[in-house]
C-alpha cells in the first residue's frame, strides 16, 4: 500500500525529516509515536502534500505509484485520507456540502457518476449513527463552534464517507474524553478491513487499548528509531522514550 | 447645481469618475416597445401574492407593471431640498448625481405603505441606454415592505449607464426588508444616492449584492431620527477584471438607543478595485446609541485593490461603538483542508469566496430571497453556490 523510502522533509528551512523509512502493506495498523517534535505531523502532512513542507530527499510509493507527484487533492482522490490533529473550522461551508463535494471528487476521479441527494444523505445518516452525532451537524459550518470533541469526530466521519485506501489519523485521540475516544475508536474500527491501511499518530497508549496496531514504531528526530509489536506501546507508555533514543544512539 | 465631484472630494476618492465623466447624462431617450417587450420575457414568474413595478431607463413599463395599490408613477421630481433637510446635506458634491436625476428623470415612482398595511414588491430596474430612476418610498406607522430590487440590463448596448435616486422615509414602528441584487453587464455604469430615515422603533434590514458592471458609486444617506431605531446594513461586492466598485455610506445617529450593524463582505478579483467607506455619526446629547461596524476584504487577484475605511465621528458619551476592518487573502489552512478532501482546487477557491460573503447572505431575513441570491451568485462562483443550495 505504501512505502516511505529515506524521507527527507524541511519545513521553514528546517529538516524535519531526516530519512524515514516505513513500509505499510494493505490491512495494517500502524502506530507511530513519539516525543513532541519528533516529526509525527509532519509525516502525516508530507504525505497528504501539504505546502510548505518541502520534500528534499527520498521517495514515498503509494499502491504502487508516486505518491509526492500528486497535487494534495489527487492524493485525496486517490484514497489518502488526512485525519487533522486541529482541524479547521470553515464558517459558510457547511458539512453536508462539504462532504458531498469530497465524495463527488472522488467518485468523479474513478469514473462513477455523482452520488443522487437519497443516496448521499442515507450514506451520511448511517455513518452519523456510528459516529454519535446529531444531523443538526450537517447544516453547520465546517467544524464552526464544535468543541475539540466534536472535530474529532466529523472527521472521523469524513473518513467514514470518503471511505479511503490509507487513512493518516494525526493525533485523533487528542482532546478526546473516554466516552468520545471509544465513539472515535469504534468509527476508525468500523472501517478496518484486509483493503484498507490505517496508519495513526498518537502520544498516548490509551488509543491503542481500542484500536489495536498490528505494528508500534517510534519517531525520533525524523526517523523512526524501533518498531515493534502492540506490547512496545505499552512499555513506551510505562518508560517514556529516552530508552530508545538512548538505545538508538 | 453643484459640480461632478473630483477625486479630491473625500467621499469620492476611489470613484471611477474619470469614466463617469465621459457618460452622457443628458442623452436619455423613452425606451422603445420593443425593449420593452425584450425585457418583459426575461423577468420571472411573479410569487403569488406579490406586486412587481418595472422601470426601463427610469420610465414606468406599464405594460409590466400590474396596477399594485399604493404603487403609481407621476411626472413630478424629488424635492432635493426638502430631502437635504431631512437627510442632512452632506458635502454638496454627495449631492450631484441626486440632482441630476431630478433634473432628468421622466418622473418618480412612489411606493405608499399605508399604516399597518403589508406590501410585497418586486421593483426592476431595467437599463437599456441612458437612464435616471427616481423612486421614493413611504412606510406609515407600524407598516410592513419586503421590497426586493433587482437590476436587469440589455446585454448588447454599447453605451449603458443609470442613475438611481431612492428615498425611503419609514415611520413609527414600520418595518423594511430590502434585498438589493445588481448584478450588472459589461458595458454598464451604474451611480446611486439612497436617502433613507428611520423613525421611532423602525426597522430596516437592507442586503445588497452587487457584481459586474463596468463601475458602480453607491452613496447612502441614513438618519436615525426617532429613537430606538434598528437598522442592518449588508453588503458583499465581486469585482473582476478591470471593474471597480465604490460605496459610501454615512448613517447619522441623531435619536437615542439607535442601533446600527454594518457589514461589508468585498471580494477582489483579478485587476479589479473595490472600496467601502462607512461613516458612523452619533450627534450630541443622545444617549444609548449602539453601532457595530465589519468590514472585510478578500484579495483574490494579484492586482486587486481594495480599500475599507471605518469611521466614526461621535459627539456623545453614552456609546457603545465597535469596528473593525480586516483585509487578507484566501486562508491557506481553509484551502489545504478543502483540498486534502479532493476538492479542485478551483471549486475549493469558490467555496471560500462563498464563505467569505455568506456572513452578509444569511442576514437575508427572507428565506425565499436568500435562495434567490444564492442561485444568483452560483455563476459568479461556479462550483459552491447551486451545489450548497441543491443539498440544503
Amino acid at each position: 500500500m505504501l512505502e516511505i523510502k529515506d524521507l527527507r522533509t524541511r519545513v521553514g528551512g528546517r529538516e524535519v525529516l531526516g530519512g524515514l523509512n516505513l513500509t505499510v502493506n494493505k490491512g495494517e495498523v500502524h502506530a507511530i509515536m513519539g516525543p513532541n517534535g519528533s516529526g509525527k505531523s509532519t509525516l502525516a502532512y508530507t504525505l497528504a502534500g501539504r505546502p510548505g513542507y518541502d520534500v528534499t530527499g527520498g521517495s514515498v510509493t503509494y499502491r504502487g505509484n508516486d505518491l509526492l507527484a500528486l497535487a494534495p487533492e489527487e492524493r485525496a482522490q486517490e484514497g489518502v485520507f488526512l485525519g487533522f490533529q486541529y482541524p479547521v473550522e470553515i464558517p459558510g461551508v457547511n458539512n453536508v456540502y462539504l462532504l458531498k463535494a469530497a465524495l463527488n471528487a472522488a467518485r468523479k476521479h474513478r469514473g462513477l457518476p455523482e452520488v443522487d441527494a437519497f443516496e448521499f444523505l442515507t450514506l451520511v445518516r448511517e455513518k452519523m449513527k456510528v459516529m454519535q452525532m446529531d444531523e443538526a451537524f450537517l447544516s453547520r459550518g465546517v467544524n464552526e463552534g464544535f468543541s475539540g470533541g466534536e472535530k474529532k469526530r466529523n472527521e472521523i466521519l469524513q473518513m467514514l464517507v470518503l471511505e479511503p485506501s490509507l487513512a493518516l489519523l494525526d493525533e485523533t485521540d487528542s482532546g478526546l474524553d473516554i466516552d468520545a475516544l471509544k465513539v472515535v475508536a469504534n468509527g476508525v474500527n468500523t472501517l478496518r478491513s484486509s483493503e484498507r491501511s490505517i496508519v495513526l499518530v498518537t502520544h498516548y497508549q490509551r488509543l491503542l487499548d481500542y484500536i489495536k496496531p498490528d505494528y508500534v514504531h517510534v519517531l525520533a528526530r525524523g526517523r523512526i528509531i524501533k518498531s515493534g509489536g502492540p506490547d512496545l506501546a505499552r512499555e513506551l507508555e510505562a518508560r517514556g522514550y529516552d530508552w530508545v533514543i538512548a538505545e538508538a544512539a | 447645481m453643484s459640480a461632478l465631484p473630483s477625486n479630491r472630494d473625500e467621499n469620492w476618492k476611489y470613484a471611477n469618475l474619470r469614466a463617469l465623466a465621459r457618460v452622457r447624462f443628458d442623452d436619455t431617450a423613452v425606451p422603445s416597445a420593443q425593449d420593452v417587450s425584450t425585457l418583459a420575457e426575461t423577468l420571472p414568474d411573479l410569487p403569488q401574492g406579490n406586486a412587481r413595478v418595472v422601470l426601463v431607463d427610469g420610465h414606468l413599463a406599464a405594460g409590466v407593471s400590474p396596477p399594485t395599490r399604493g404603487v403609481h408613477f407621476g411626472s413630478t421630481p424629488q424635492d432635493i431640498a426638502t430631502l437635504e433637510s431631512s437627510s442632512g446635506s452632506g458635502q454638496a458634491a454627495d449631492r450631484y448625481f441626486a440632482m441630476l436625476n431630478q433634473r432628468h428623470a421622466p418622473g418618480t415612482l412612489s411606493i405608499e405603505v399605508p399604516s399597518g398595511a403589508e406590501l410585497d414588491l418586486e421593483l426592476w430596474l431595467a437599463a437599456t441606454r441612458i437612464g435616471h430612476p427616481s423612486v421614493r418610498i413611504r412606510l406609515g406607522e407600524g407598516a410592513r415592505l419586503r421590497l426586493a430590487e433587482r437590476v436587469v440590463a440589455t446585454p448588447a448596448a454599447a453605451a449603458l449607464a443609470s442613475n438611481l435616486h431612492l428615498t425611503i422615509d419609514c415611520e413609527a414602528n414600520a418595518r423594511l426588508e430590502l434585498t438589493r441584487v445588481q448584478m450588472f453587464t459589461a458595458a454598464h455604469q451604474h451611480i446611486e444616492t439612497l436617502d433613507l430615515r428611520l423613525g421611532k422603533a423602525a426597522e430596516c434590514y437592507l442586503t445588497q449584492i452587487t457584481s459586474g458592471g463596468h463601475s458602480s458609486r453607491s452613496s447612502s444617506f441614513v438618519t436615525h431620527s426617532g429613537g430606538a431605531s434598528r437598522l442592518h446594513w449588508n453588503v458583499a461586492m465581486l469585482a473582476r477584471q478591470t471593474q471597480v466598485h465604490d460605496v459610501y455610506v454615512r448613517i447619522a445617529h441623531d435619536a437615542n438607543e439607535a442601533h446600527t450593524v454594518q457589514r461589508f463582505r468585498g471580494i477582489g478579483m483579478e485587476r479589479s478595485r473595490l472600496a467601502f467607506n462607512g461613516h458612523m455619526q452619533v450627534a450630541a446629547g443622545t444617549r444609548d446609541v449602539r453601532t457595530e461596524q465589519s468590514l472585510k476584504g478578500l484579495l483574490a487577484g494579484g492586482e486587486a485593490e481594495i480599500d475599507l475605511r471605518p469611521q466614526l465621528e461621535i459627539h456623545a458619551d453614552a456609546v457603545q461603538a465597535a469596528h473593525g476592518a480586516t483585509l487578507g487573502k484566501l486562508d491557506a489552512d481553509m484551502l489545504f483542508y478543502l483540498l486534502s478532501r479532493g476538492i479542485p482546487p478551483a471549486q475549493a477557491e469558490s467555496l471560500l469566496k462563498w464563505a467569505f460573503i455568506s456572513d452578509v447572505l444569511r442576514h437575508v431575513p427572507t428565506q425565499a430571497v436568500r435562495r434567490q441570491v444564492e442561485v444568483l451568485l452560483a455563476d459568479l462562483l461556479p462550483g459552491s453556490a447551486s451545489a450548497r443550495a441543491e443539498v440544503a
